[in-house]
């Protein structure tokens, strides 16, 4: 909240991936993401949400340049990083726009202690100081809360429980000091007793450093948790983005309030709900029409629902859909 | 809806669980891993009672013993695990002592259980229909054709086109297969499953309609259900009663929204403030500092005492409380608890 009027240091304007798949008789495009736009800004928590297939993880894939977008821009600091050719422009950015990984028993080499993990970015980018490296190390432990930090620098990753080694990922990502971290479900492989720790400390770190955060998750509760801003993904679209908590309270695109009635609340009973209305699957990717996902599911349908995709309405300032409910008045 | 579900609710008032005879009753159960290290008690004398028609929820960390349980109760334990002491009941029948022929009868007929992507269980080269038919025939002296009727009446109850019982597994979504994992256990109306994580592996909306539906055949049908979860969400939703298992051991037991509203153990207190909500205040949550123990060395006394910022220094770290009642229907196992009751 603090530097919300500060300037994005990453804009996301149109980014596209299709996915080929099939043989060469059977030639099939998964449209993963489609024409998706956001931005990211210093001290901010932006969360993505959907389910499993909404095209969250690759959207995040494609800000961390795993994934080559079909096309979009990635603006970074103002300049298309998309256009960005040669190895120092790529390993500023690389080293500058640093991803946490969902699972964090894979995500670290079990035949290296913990202290190699840390040691090597530090390195690779440069940022190791002659002498001191082991300082480093313990500096960014002591960071992330995991002590004694000559213990740990010591352990391998199995040694470690599943909070202490997303830490340990977290701790990585911190060595080149970044700007943008980019978390892909960072919590849904941890314990619940733990969860809230991970998300305190870069909530932390967002405070305290400014560092702006994508997060990427399938839970509205978490969301609504950690991040300032919450954008709604269905089927590879941006349907919906809000604050965070006026999301959740007046959701208003049709998907979103899907997802919201789906939700585990303990504050009310399962039987006593009657708001929930389920209707059909998620559609299959390769085989989208032109007009909203969400349509054959949709209780407000509308013919022109499935004529075209619903441009973004502005609903205030910080709040826009994309639904024809609110266009064309 | 409503209407159908007052005609078949049951005439009695599920008060509290000395009201009734329970279905289930786990008495002092331990179940040991033995490992290269030594033997690890991953349930240390548990002692639970599932009435009929209730849905009872164990919730815990990973490790805590959850799914063992579940695994001891189906007998379906294998080395290096062994079930070391204590008694399993159900109704009359002590499900411990029972030999094999016995127990394979018993199990599908009274008690079956679905375990996590158990939609990935089914086996890729036949069609539901065929196994939701083997599971029948295995259990019951059903002729092909009844099994096949009671197969399209069960797809029908779970939600899915009854056309779609020549279809193979690959052919269906998660959803539907687990779907298709609930009428099997169906399939010779039990009188309680054990639901272990069914909905992990799916997505929320899917989930609410598997949970929807699975709250719907059991209005329906009357079974028991022992739900085991680590999504606390979910199962202050969907319980009756909830146990809370840490490391091994039961440490608290009380009806749902209780549990939730007013959670006594410093344990469970501190688990009801780990997970964000998505209504009411937001407010600022912890979590619990460290990890949980080690099983092969636990820790003396009460095994939550490490992280506990309650702890009481010469009594839990030296004495392991017992779970007792401290109020009516509600169970903990804690020192703090004890002196209030006092």
């Amino acid at each position: 909240m603090m530097s919300s009027n500060s300037q994005p240091i990453i804009e996301v304007r149109n980014l596209t991936k299709h996915f080929l798949t099939g043989n060469a008789l059977s030639r099939r495009v998964v449209r993963a993401v489609q024409e998706v736009s956001f931005d990211l800004t210093p001290g901010r928590v932006v969360a993505l949400v959907g389910e499993s297939g909404s095209g969250k993880s690759t959207t995040a894939r494609m800000l961390a340049r795993l994934y080559e977008p079909t096309s979009g821009e990635i603006l970074y600091k103002g300049r298309n990083t998309l256009k960005d050719r040669g190895r120092r422009a790529m390993l500023q950015y690389r080293r500058e726009v640093q991803m946490i990984f969902q699972d964090p028993f894979s995500s670290l080499n079990p035949v290296h202690r913990i202290k190699y993990h840390l040691e090597r970015p530090l390195r690779i980018h440069g940022k190791a100081k002659r002498g001191n490296i082991q300082e480093q190390v313990y500096a960014l432990l002591d960071r992330v809360a995991l002590t004694p930090v000559e213990e740990i620098a010591e352990k391998y990753p199995h040694q470690l429980s599943g909070g202490q080694r997303q830490r340990v990922a977290i701790a990585r990502a911190l060595a080149v000091e970044p700007e943008v971290i980019l978390a892909d479900e960072p919590i849904s492989m941890l314990d619940v007793s733990i969860r809230m720790g991970i998300l305190n400390l870069m909530a932390k770190l967002r405070d305290e450093q400014g560092i702006a955060f994508l997060y990427v998750t399938h839970d509205l509760a978490s969301a609504r948790y950690f991040a300032d801003e919450t954008l709604v993904m269905y089927a590879g679209h941006m349907v919906e983005g809000a604050p965070s908590e006026e999301l959740v309270t007046q959701p208003q695109h049709p998907y979103t309030q899907l997802l919201l009635s789906a939700c585990p609340d303990p504050a009310k009973g399962l039987r006593t709900d009657t708001t929930f209305e389920a209707r059909g699957e998620v559609p299959n990717l390769s085989e989208l029409g032109v007009g909203c996902p969400f349509a054959p599911r949709c209780r407000h349908v509308m013919p022109r629902c499935s004529q075209a995709m619903p441009p973004v309405t502005h609903l205030s300032d910080t709040r826009w859909t994309r639904c024809f409910l609110f266009n064309g008045h | 809806m409503v209407a159908v579900t007052k005609v078949q609710s049951a005439p009695t008032t599920v008060s509290t669980p000395t009201a009734q005879k329970p279905l289930l009753s786990v008495r002092n159960l331990e179940v040991e891993y033995k490992t290269g290290r030594g033997a690890v008690r991953a349930v240390d004398k548990v002692s639970f009672e599932i009435l009929p028609n209730e849905v009872f929820g164990l919730a815990g960390e990973s490790g805590s013993g959850k799914s063992t349980i579940a695994h001891a109760i189906t007998r379906l334990l294998r080395p290096p695990a062994f079930i070391t002491g204590g008694e399993i009941m159900f109704k009359d029948n002590d499900l411990l002592k029972m030999d094999d022929r016995t127990l394979r009868d018993f199990r599908w007929r009274h008690l079956s259980i679905v375990f996590q992507s158990a939609m990935n269980a089914l086996n890729p080269v036949l069609s539901i229909g065929t196994q939701i038919i083997d599971a029948i025939q295995a259990h019951s002296y059903a002729t092909k054709a009844e099994a096949r009727a009671r197969a399209l009446e069960l797809l029908k109850v779970v939600g899915i086109d009854s056309d779609r019982i020549d279809s193979y597994p690959h052919q269906l979504s998660g959803g539907m297969r687990q779907r298709a994992v609930i009428a099997i256990a169906l399939a010779l109306n039990p009188e309680m499953i054990i639901l272990d994580e069914p909905t992990t592996a799916l997505d929320v909306v899917v989930q609410k309609e598997i949970m929807q539906e699975i709250q719907r055949l059991k209005d329906q049908f009357g079974f028991s259900i022992l739900f085991i979860t680590h999504d606390m969400s979910l199962l202050v939703e969907f319980a009756d009663r909830i146990g809370i298992m840490y490391a091994g051991e039961l440490v608290e037991v009380a009806p749902a929204a209780q549990l939730f509203n007013d959670p006594k153990h410093p344990y469970t207190y501190k688990l009801m403030n780990s997970f964000p909500t998505i209504s009411g205040p937001r407010r600022e949550l912890s979590g619990i500092p460290g990890s949980p123990p080690d099983l092969i060395t636990p820790p003396p006394g009460c095994r939550f005492h490490p992280r506990c910022d309650r702890m009481i220094a010469g009594k839990c770290d030296v004495v392991n409380p017992p779970l007792v009642e401290i109020l009516p229907g509600r169970l903990a196992a804690c020192h703090l608890l004890e002196q209030e009751g006092a």
